[in-house]
Parts: structure tokens; sequence; C-alpha cells
């Protein structure tokens, strides 16, 4: 991660507007041979790649998309950093054609700053077919910067670009000796000064520069653009989003939108977690047998297969949901629908105090948490992300289903729907008010404004998508599989501890935790030993809850309905309920939150506080229940 | 038609241009906005309404943004039909809630231009 500090290579820095085809570019440079990985402390992904050209190479670093360099949004104050400190040999300014103007703003702040640039004029294909005409040579003088047409996502004119771009680093190297720079005060960093500051007086010098800014880019981009579309002429964009965003049509298109993703997510990946789960079992079938056959002591061989192999099936078959989601959401941001659902979303999240973009991750997580939570990084503002992710567990998932159905079918078997209703309904509410709560604690920063672009409507390339979405995936299971895994051992061990008790009875560890809590839980009236340690096993998966219950009461089928017939009442079967909808993320989302907040207050915030309203929750309808008479 | 006097961005009709006058928001949107090229002189036209009346789509420079009604609040435009608007709108009125008298930009309006 930090090859970056180390500089034995000249680095080349990719720049641009959001929207302007960067990522794009960057694959066609580097190809397969990119590492995702954060910036460090902060959650925003860094992709960087190293490249070779006539026997020199280098080290491609992808910037986060950014409109301005003064901007304080948490991207673009990384993009600036990495310009200002670790000073790239050349950056490769990203340049959206038919957006030359607004683009080119932020080339004359790298300009201003003395920043060594070469341009790709990207998406150059497009501006031909609106009829945009830009010269190019003109703009290359203009400017004083070499400029490359470009279009990426075809791989046209990446060769020129590079052969550009290493020719700007043998230059820049070569000015300054042996690729030493000049360390001091640079007049950018007076213009940095400019750009970020805040004091009153400043803000007038600052408005000037950005006005200056922008009447240098129109004046530039009217010069060098020879021939341009009537400009009252609605684009192809504007005539999609006539329907899209139409006053009737826009929320049944919104809404299947995402049932579709829904569907793509979480019922195309089923098959493909049964089939890896089983292929798990069989793996773990085989390998007991094996074990045993080879005379390894039975602790041993229980502890490999119903430990460590469990484990990794536990993790495995969230793989499948979890790549397909990132598929969906590269899919959907690229082709510049995520944008649009934002728009439509914006007035109901932000009555919570979200980014209409908050509305995803919300509706995701009714599949898995995880996904929900993952899918909070296309949030460009890092409170609301921060925000989406704590409040995601609070939806009730598809893994707490089975619990409530158990539940409802024994004590309520003709309101049994509405019962399942209401708790997802209570799953909202709570989301919505915890959030409402975080976002008057949590204070707005810059990007929390809706400002937002609505970028043109794109063909993505598939194998853009299908590289990002690989590497995001792998990354998340790289991460977060130790902790997943790590935790099915630890319960394991907790239910076949201390050595010789029958797994999961009173005498093990997990009996004697589920004895010490269940006086807690008294007052939410299921104060026994079984339902607190269903609860700690279902803390590693929702849906252990049930399996557990089944373990713990010796039965399975209708003897577990039995069973909890017998140990629980209408009342408490329902506190219960409200208990494991609520209570504590599972592991899995657990080390999400801890993955996408960087953060171990937060990740700790983020189990605590639901266990303490699961709990006062749960004791509140036990005790007006009882006091209303329904005990 | 006449030259109207100077109002906000939100309380255009949609389909309606405009010059920017100046921003009144203060802090971190008023960088926003500038950056994003909403800066005084520029022509921008309100494109259309989110369905459910916030936020709206306008278009300035070449490039269209979404703005919730309060950003847009504190934004002031003189009307200048003739300018962009070539193409008049789609001849609906704006629909939606009515813009509050007095409404304030993000984190409180500060007009000091």
């Amino acid at each position: 991660m930090n090859e970056i500090v180390s500089r034995s290579l000249p680095i080349i820095a990719i720049a641009g507007n959001p929207n302007s085809g960067k990522t794009a570019l960057f694959n066609a440079i580097t190809g397969a041979r990119q590492h995702v990985g954060n910036w460090p402390g902060v959650t925003v992904e860094k992709k960087e790649g190293r490249i070779a050209r006539g026997g020199k190479s280098a080290l491609v670093v992808d910037l986060p998309g950014t409109y301005s360099l003064g901007s304080q949004a948490l991207d673009e104050t990384i993009a600036r950093d990495f310009i200002m400190r670790e000073r790239p040999d050349v950056v490769i300014n990203v340049v959206d054609s038919t957006n030359l103007e607004r683009n080119l703003y932020l080339t004359i702040q790298l300009l201003d700053m003395g920043v060594p640039i070469v341009m790709a004029l990207n998406i150059f294909d497009e501006a031909e077919a609106l009829g945009i005409h830009i010269d190019v040579e003109a703009l290359s003088k203009d400017l004083g910067v070499t400029v490359v047409p470009t279009v990426a996502v075809r791989s046209q004119g990446i060769d020129e670009l590079l052969d550009a771009a290493f020719a700007a680093v043998s230059a820049h190297s070569g000015e300054d000796g042996s690729g030493q720079r000049a360390e001091q005060d640079s007049p950018g960093e007076l213009a940095l000064a400019l750009a970020t500051a805040q004091a009153t007086p400043v803000i007038e010098q600052r408005d000037q520069a950005a006005e200056r800014r922008y009447q240098l880019a129109a004046e530039i981009a009217q010069s060098v653009i020879t021939t341009s579309p009537d400009s009252a002429a609605e684009s192809p964009s504007q005539r999609i989003d006539r329907v899209a965003l139409n006053r009737w049509l826009a929320y049944p298109i919104f809404f299947g939108v995402v049932w579709a993703m829904f569907q793509f997510t979480f019922t195309l990946s089923e098959p493909l977690a049964n089939w890896l789960g089983s292929a798990i079992g069989a793996f773990g079938a085989w390998a007991e047998h094996t074990l045993a056959a080879a005379g390894a002591p039975d602790m041993v061989v229980a502890f490999l297969v119903d430990g460590v192999i469990a484990g990794l099936g536990a993790l495995l078959e969230f793989a499948p949901p979890i790549f397909l989601l990132f598929f969906a959401i590269s899919f959907l941001e690229d082709i510049g629908y995520m944008a649009r659902a934002a728009l439509l979303s914006d007035r109901f999240m932000g009555a919570i105090g979200l980014h209409g973009k908050a509305f995803i991750p919300m509706i995701l997580g009714f599949g898995c948490n995880v996904t929900g939570i993952l899918a909070a990084r296309s949030l460009d503002s890092p409170r609301d992300r921060l925000i989406s992710v704590l409040v995601n567990p609070l939806i009730s998932c598809s893994a707490r289903l089975p619990v409530y159905v158990l539940f409802a079918g024994v004590f309520f078997p003709k309101q049994r729907g509405l019962v399942v209703f209401s708790l997802y309904a209570l799953g909202v509410v709570l989301a919505a008010s915890v959030a409402k709560a975080l976002s008057i604690f949590i204070k707005p920063d810059v990007s929390s404004t809706f400002v937002m672009e609505l970028p043109p409507y794109r063909m993505p390339k598939m194998s853009g998508v299908l590289l990002q979405t690989w590497e995001r995936g792998k990354e998340f299971l790289h991460k977060a599989g130790t902790v997943i895994l790590l935790a099915v051992v630890v319960v394991w061990a907790l239910s076949n501890l201390p050595p010789g008790v029958a797994p999961g009875s009173s005498d093990s560890l997990i009996g004697r935790i589920g004895s010490a809590i269940a006086p807690i839980l008294k007052p939410a009236g299921f104060g026994t030993w079984q339902a607190a340690a269903a609860l700690v096993f279902g803390a590693v998966a929702k849906e252990l809850i049930v399996g557990t219950l089944g373990v713990l009461y010796g039965t399975g089928g209708m003897g577990l309905a039995g069973a909890i017939q017998a140990n629980w009442t209408p009342l408490s079967a329902y506190a219960f309920l409200v208990m494991s909808l609520v209570y504590m993320p599972c592991v899995a989302t657990t080390a999400a939150i801890r993955r996408e907040t960087s953060s171990r207050a937060w990740t700790a915030f983020a189990v605590v506080y639901p266990l303490v309203l699961a709990w006062v929750l749960a004791v509140i309808v036990y005790q007006f229940g009882s006091l209303l008479g329904l005990a | 038609m006449s030259i109207e006097k100077a109002t906000s961005l939100d309380e255009l009709d949609a389909g309606a241009s405009g010059k920017i006058v100046g921003i009144g928001c203060p802090g971190p949107l008023r960088c926003r906005l500038m950056d994003m090229g909403l800066t005084p002189g520029t022509e921008v036209r309100l494109e259309s309404i989110a369905p459910l009346g916030d936020p709206i789509i306008v278009c300035a420079r070449g490039c269209r943004l979404g703005l919730r009604r309060a950003e847009a609040a504190g934004i002031t435009v003189s009307p200048c039909p003739a300018l962009v608007c070539a193409r008049p709108g789609p001849g609906r009125h704006r629909y939606g809630r009515q813009p509050r008298k007095g409404a304030r930009c993000w984190r409180g309006a500060r007009n000091d231009t």
C-alpha cells in the first residue's frame, strides 16, 4: 500500500472530473495489472498499477474524480494532497470532450499550480458524433501542454497518450537533474492556499479566482471548438431523461430498476451460493472421513471440519451475492442511472438527513446487510456513508426471516403475514429514526450538499465493469474473510469446550454464557439460557437462531414448534422477534462495517447501540404487553 | 419581454433561463456551486423539476446539475427568457411545492452579494 512513498518508480497520476472516463482510461492503461486498495486512513478506493513502456516503467495512480482542487470534499482533498505532496512526475488530465468548458476549470487549476500535465481529450468519438469538433492543436497551443484525443473504452489513443506521458516524465526528471524535484515553496502552494481559504476577505479573492478560471475556460473552449451543435437542441440524454425522470413514469421505472437489482443480486446468487455450500459440505464430509481414517484425534477432526471448513463455507456463501452486487452497482453507476436514482429518492432520504444516493444501500439491506453496507460506497459524502453504514443493520435482512416465520407460525398462525410485516416496518422506522438522530449529531460536510452532476447516459464497457467487480469483490472477501472465519471458529470452540461436553449443552462454555446472560433478558420475557445461547449464535449469522434452538431443545422439525410453545408465550415470542431484528449486526456485517468505516470506535458503536436499543424495545414490548394483559 | 427583476434560481419556471447575479450561500456550498460552474454572469436554465417537486435540474455551461430547492434558493438570477431558452419549455407550469417566502439556503443564508 505504501508503494507511492518509496518513489523508486516515476509516478503518473490520473486526474479528472467525475464521469470523464477516468477509470476507463486507467483500465485501458494498466489492464488487469492493477491493485485496488484504500487511501491511507480513509475508505476511498485507491487504484494503482505498474506499467512498462520502451524499457521504462512507471506507477500509475488513479486519483478520485474531482471537479476542483480547492474543494473540501474528502475525495477531492485526497486528489489535491496527492498532487501537492507526492508531486507525481506527470499528471494525465482526463477531459470529457463533450463538456470541455467545465472540465477545463480543473485543467487551469492544475496549470496554475505548476503541475506538469498531459491532457487526454477523452470520449472524443462521442463529441464528434454530437457535432462538437475540437481543434486539438489549437487547444494544445493555448494551454501549452500535449493534448491526445482518446476513446478509453475502445483503447484508442492510449499508445500516443503513454508516449506523451513518458516523454513528459523524461523531460521532467531531466530538467531537475537526478529526478529530484526542487522542494522550495512553489507558486502552486500559494494558489492552493487561495483555493482552500475560508477567511472572509479571502473569499472574494477565491470567488474572483473561480470566475477568472471559468472565464478563461469558456474563452479557450470557444476558440478551439470549431463547430458545435445548436445549444437549444435536446441531447440524447435529455431525451432519455424526459422518460426516466418523467412525472408519471419516473417512479415505476425507478422501483423497477431497484427490483431488478435486488433480484439480480439475491435470486441469481442463491443457486450459486447453495452449490458452493453443498460443495463445502461434501468437502467437509470427505475431510472428516479421510482424517478419521488417518487416525487423527476426534477433537482435531471436529475442529477442522465443523470449525474451519464450516467457517470457510459460511464465507464462500457470501461470495456470489457480493460479486453480483458489485456488478450491478458498477453497471448502474457507469451507465449513469445512479445519479437519476439519487435525484428521485432525495426527497424522502433528505427528510431523514441523508443524500438521495443513500436509498439504494437501504433497499439492498433487505437482502443482506453486508451488501447494503458495501453499496454505501457509492455515496460521495463520508458522513452520509457513515450514517448509511451504521443504520443498515436495522433493516431486516433475509437471514432473519426464518426466525420470524418459525415464531409467527407457532404463535400467530392467522396473522403470520401481519406479524412479519410489522417487524420489517419496525426495522425501517428504526433505521430512519436513528439516521435522523445521527444526521443531527454528525455535522454535514461539503459533499452533503446535493449539488450533483447528471452525467450523460453512456453504455459502459463490459470488461471494465467486470474488472471493477472482480477487484472490489476480491478485496472485500480478503479483508472480511479473516474476521468471519475467526468468529466461526470461536463459536465452535465455545460450544465444544471444555472438552468432553455435549456440543452446545448447558455445561459447554456457550451454555454457561447463556446462563449468565439469561437474567438480563428476563424483563423481556425470555430469560432462558437457550434463548440467550441462540442469540449468541445468531450473532454469527442470524439464520443460526432457528438451528440453535433446534439443537438446544434436542429436537428437530415439528418437535421444535412444541418446545417453543412450551417455553414462550405469544407476547414473549414477539419480544424475542423484536430482539432478533434489532440486537446486533451479524459477524459478516460487523466485518463489513469495520472495513467500510476504517474505525474501531464506529464499529464498536454499531455493535453496542443496537444491543441497547433491542433490549429496551423488547422490554417495552413485554412490559407494556403484560400491563395490557397480553401475557 | 422586458428584463424582469432579480429572483432566486428555484423560483424560475421550468424551461426558463436566467443569468446568475450572485451567490448568497456561505461556506462550502458556495465553493461547490462555483466549482461546478455556477459563477456570477453564467447563463443557467431551469430544465425540469423532479417528480416530487424537489430537487430541480438546471443546465449551465453545457452540463446538467441536480440541485435542491433550498440550495438553489441562495442563487440570485435575473430572468432572461430570450437568452438560452430558444426552445420553450414543455409549456407546463411549475408544479410541486411553492417556494417558501424568504427561503434560506443550506445552513443559513447570507445575502452579501
